[in-house]
């Protein structure tokens, strides 16, 4: 993998994207209406501290395979890109 | 006409517009493992909705989220209270969306077969526990007096709500064929004719008995209007399936249309003006009075969506002309090695 070194460049912008919104997200608690309400007052009973771990596992399990997977074929289209390349440029030769 | 009753007629336009149309996405979804006997064959049943799924699905987004701005009472108990059911209609979007992005790009079978599955499971699971939701408005669940829902999961999955549940995807399945119908051609087309026909003797099949279960379970058998849109339903889908024996699949799925804009409205009008019936006392139950927003959020909402959806007409009838024809398959792409790179096709 390291023999492409630009594909490291490609994570950066989602890197940059997501901790923007850790920034976002984390830096307002506790309000989740900045000085109008807070995440206490916001939650419904109808809605179970279980469920909600139950759902944040279930979407990290989601999104985890879909990162994987999505690198996976993002790095696979990298290869094949660079072969067809360098098979172009061996035919002009 | 107040702007509450307004909003609540723009919901319902809202919700049966997403059903209307994301209804044969769902359908062509479902249908694809069945109707597809190769991976050519399947690439085009899927092609032949690739253009439009992702703007359907955007109606359902538009109902919640107008349903949010308008209503937030109603917002608030029925997405925290069926936040279970939610999460998993939310799950199976993603899947869905990226099973539809991801199927082509790798040229082996285990691939295709996996995303073709998820893809067919998921097509199968959102609109059944939409229509649960959706009917459960209507047959009523435990809420009690602080306007919160008091229920769990198995409250929402009664055994009633699994025949609105079926019916709806039975009826997807049909609308899906007669989709096909439109959009296929050759021995495949053929094959969707069959196909639509015999999907469509269910729908009716299922339409009847939840027809029954609706008459038990709810109200909406005591309005002369409700009972009228929905004999109106009931009957729209009937001359649908005498079209499609007669191969007049346009006729066809505009009468999907009305059949389902007849039966939503059914739903609604039998709703009004509460907008979640509560199954412990009917005073607890929210209307679109006691759970909605300002009259000043109301007017300026008003303002944006008469002035805007115009637009998302117009350009959603014009995708649908532009990509109006046949699914083809080119010589080019039946030669290419990557056979199953979809996007980079032009089929």
């Amino acid at each position: 993998m390291l023999k492409y070194k630009h594909t490291l460049i490609l994570p950066l912008p989602f890197l940059c994207n997501s901790f923007g919104w850790f920034l976002t997200e984390m830096g307002r608690q506790p309000f989740i209406v900045y000085k109008l309400l807070t995440t206490e007052q916001a939650v419904l009973p109808a809605v179970t501290g279980s469920q909600v771990l139950a759902s944040t596992i279930g979407f990290t399990l989601l999104y985890g395979v879909l990162a994987v997977v999505a690198i996976y074929l993002g790095l696979r289209e990298n290869r094949q890109d660079s072969a067809e390349a360098s098979e172009e440029v061996s035919e002009w030769a | 006409m107040g702007l509450n009753e307004l909003w609540f007629i723009l919901i319902a336009v809202l919700f049966a517009g997403f059903f209307f149309l994301e209804g044969f996405d769902f359908g062509v979804g479902m249908l694809m493992q069945w109707l597809g006997h190769n991976d050519t064959e399947k690439n085009m049943i899927i092609h032949s909705i690739e253009p439009f799924w992702g703007a359907n699905e955007v109606w359902l987004l538009t109902a919640g989220g107008a349903m949010f701005a308008a209503f937030p009472g109603w917002y608030a108990t029925m997405f925290s209270g069926y936040y279970s059911a939610l999460f998993l209609v939310l799950a199976a979007l993603i899947i869905r969306g990226v099973a539809i992005d991801f199927r082509g790009r790798v040229d082996k079978p285990g691939w295709h077969k996996t995303w073709n599955l998820l893809l067919g499971i998921t097509s199968l699971l959102i609109p059944f526990l939409l229509a649960v939701a959706l009917a459960s408005l209507l047959v009523g669940v435990p809420i009690n007096a602080e306007k919160e829902y008091v229920g769990n999961l198995f409250d929402l999955l009664s055994p009633p709500a699994l025949f609105y549940g079926l019916d709806l995807v039975i009826f997807f399945i049909y609308h899906g064929a007669v989709f096909l119908t439109l959009k296929l051609q050759g021995e495949l087309l053929e094959r969707a004719y069959i196909t639509a026909i015999r999907t469509g003797r269910l729908a009716l099949v299922t339409a009847v008995i939840v027809g029954v279960v609706a008459a038990l379970t709810t109200n909406v058998f005591t309005s002369p209007v409700s009972v009228a849109l929905t004999l109106a339903g009931a009957l729209a889908l009937l001359l649908s399936y005498v079209c499609m024996r007669r191969r007049h699949s346009g006729l066809a799925f505009t009468l999907n249309g009305v059949s389902i804009i007849a039966i939503i409205a059914a739903l609604f009008t039998a709703l009004f003006p509460r907008v979640m019936v509560s199954s412990i006392n009917e005073s607890f139950s929210l209307t679109i009075y006691n759970i909605s927003s300002s009259p000043y959020t109301l007017k300026v909402m008003t303002i944006v969506a008469l002035t805007l959806i115009p637009v998302v007409l117009l350009y959603t009838a014009w995708a649908y002309y532009v990509f109006r024809s046949r699914i083809t398959v080119s010589p080019e792409y039946l030669q290419q090695e990557r056979i199953g790179y979809a996007s980079e096709t032009s089929v």
